[in-house]
């Protein structure tokens, strides 16, 4: 009941914040070169990755050497990984998705997620000082009870409507991860973040860098890469 | 094309192996020292890959060394055809422990190299169907193996149809579901006896753990750390850790209910960087005749061009 009557006196403008967040990070297809670097104490592992996505679906191919040549494909809730020592082609769904992605803080399903905020609601807006400029902490409680952390904590710059800090806390109030945004970029109109840390905080003195060096939105898709057999070319 | 443009068109990944393998009670050892090269061409729509090593076998009683061909052959496609011709790797139904269908495929290690067979490989795509034919040549060529194999995926399911001609026909079945969970279901005929593996994917906490049970009307020579010993009736349970991510454990547990064996293994992997891998592990086997512990442990250098 507390929930509903918190929802209710949400103002307007934090649901704006919210949705303008959200449209700054959607795109109907795009085009990528990405890496990812994994760091656990003074172990760095580096993976690259070239893809394109369309909806919710995506195409990744590896390109640092040790995994050349591995490929995911998700199509719908599945996801097919392409091994080239088997030269075929592997289906995962449900619980297997938990699996952490090329063994990085992020899972198969965080990768999944097309639009990770269209499960929460903003139930808190306040405002607070980093380095002399003024930020906004959005509250986001999960509605929905499908998302894949309960809630929220996300500091904002709401004069150019994009996220700066994330924390992942669990239901039992439990933070699990922080993710910040450490560059932005300005494609197609819109500010994306081009690189990205994500900090497991069950595990101590490790992070993982999402690198976007180069991306495009609204590009045409190769016709037939997503399907199955297009994954073995 | 010429030789330096096929080299410029080639990715390589060189690797070495140092493994070894000692049984606590015998003091019987193994080691393997083994170099290995992959490369991968791609021109067009004509695909070259192999997968080729040297591998120095040095145990107690016998040592081996040879030069091996895991895997070479062209590969041709379209769009929805593609077929191979060279030493091919095909593991029919779902890859994995216990395939009933493809009976090579062993616990695997960082030393694990899969070997292929001689032949020649099609697979046909149709929106209704996929099927692959698969004939092999190791015998005599004038009397060739042939495996041919239907699949369909409707919505959450992958159904299949198994057949193989060799000294008369082997046909099999296999399902498979996917949904929170995973089902694995395979079926085989062989030699007038049934031979069937299922097995439940799940996760168990923080861990991921798979459910097998295989039964054969047979003994088989089944995939176990140690002595391999010959059963037919197998249930095994597999936990991983999804959460883990430079060192990765792996477990299990098997119980072989002809031998009223208990079969262990515990196994990790660490990641030292991307070029740099190590794994150790112990085995224990007890049954009502004898206890049997082995440990191994094993680096991986690996470096990519």
């Amino acid at each position: 009941m507390w929930l509903f009557l918190l929802l209710c006196v949400t103002p307007p403008d934090t649901v704006k914040i919210l949705d303008r967040i959200r449209e700054n990070l959607r795109y109907e297809t795009s085009q990528f070169t990405a890496q990812i670097e994994i760091k656990k104490g003074k172990r760095v592992l580096t993976k690259s990755f070239t893809g394109f996505s369309r909806g919710n679906d995506f195409y990744i191919e590896f390109t640092n050497p040790e995994d050349k040549g591995v490929k995911y494909l998700r199509l719908k809730k599945d996801l097919y990984i392409y091994l080239p020592d088997i030269d075929d082609v592997v289906r995962m769904s449900g619980d297997m998705l938990k699996q952490s992605f090329m063994g990085s803080d992020l899972s198969y399903e965080d990768l999944m997620q097309e639009d990770p905020l269209k499960y929460y609601k903003v139930t808190s807006l306040s405002d607070t000082i980093i380095e002399g400029s003024t930020y906004t902490i959005l509250e986001l409680l999960d509605t929905t009870a499908t998302a894949p952390y309960y809630r929220v904590r996300m500091i904002v710059d709401v004069d150019r409507y994009i996220w700066l800090k994330e924390e992942l806390y669990t239901k039992s109030g439990r933070k699990i991860k922080e993710l910040e945004a450490l560059n932005y970029r300005k494609i197609k109109g819109k500010l994306y973040p081009v690189e990205t840390i994500i900090r497991d905080l069950r595990i101590k003195d490790s992070y993982t860098k999402f690198i976007l060096k180069d991306v495009d939105f609204e590009i045409a898709v190769p016709a037939n890469l997503f399907r199955i057999e297009s994954l073995k070319r | 094309m010429n030789f330096f443009t096929l080299v410029f068109l080639t990715s390589l990944k060189a690797s070495l192996d140092i493994f070894g393998h000692v049984d606590i009670k015998t003091r019987d050892y193994q080691y393997l020292l083994k170099p290995e090269l992959i490369g991968n061409f791609k021109l067009n729509s004509m695909r070259g890959y192999f997968d080729i090593g040297y591998p120095v076998m040095a145990g107690k009683f016998a040592s081996r060394r040879e030069f091996k061909i895991y895997q070479a052959y062209i590969k041709f496609q379209g769009d929805f055809w593609e077929s191979k011709l060279g030493k091919i790797l095909f593991i029919p139904g779902f890859p994995g422990l216990f395939n009933p269908f493809y009976t090579n495929f062993n616990i695997e290690t960082i030393a694990t190299s899969l070997e292929g067979e001689q032949g020649f490989f099609l697979r046909a795509s149709t929106p209704v169907l996929t099927s692959v034919t698969f004939i092999t040549f190791n015998k005599l060529p004038s009397e060739p193996d042939m495996t041919f194999q239907l699949t369909k995926s409707i919505g959450r399911f992958d159904l299949g149809f198994y057949s193989n001609w060799s000294n008369g026909l082997t046909p099999g079945i296999f399902a498979g579901y996917y949904g929170k969970f995973t089902s694995k279901a395979q079926l085989l005929k062989q030699d007038g006896t049934f031979k069937s593996l299922v097995q439940i994917e799940f996760k168990l906490q923080k861990l991921l753990t798979s459910a097998w049970f295989y039964y054969s009307g047979s003994r088989e020579i089944l995939p176990t750390t140690g002595s391999p010993l010959p059963t037919g009736k197998i249930m095994a349970l597999e936990f991983r850790f999804p959460e883990k991510i430079f060192e990765i454990p792996y477990i299990l547990i098997s119980y072989d209910f002809d031998n009223k064996g208990l079969i262990t293994l515990f196994d990790i992997r660490f990641f030292i960087k991307n070029t740099i891998s190590t794994e150790s592990g112990i085995s224990l086997l007890k049954n009502s005749q004898s206890t049997q512990t082995s440990i191994y442990a094993g680096l991986k250098l690996v470096k990519g061009f």
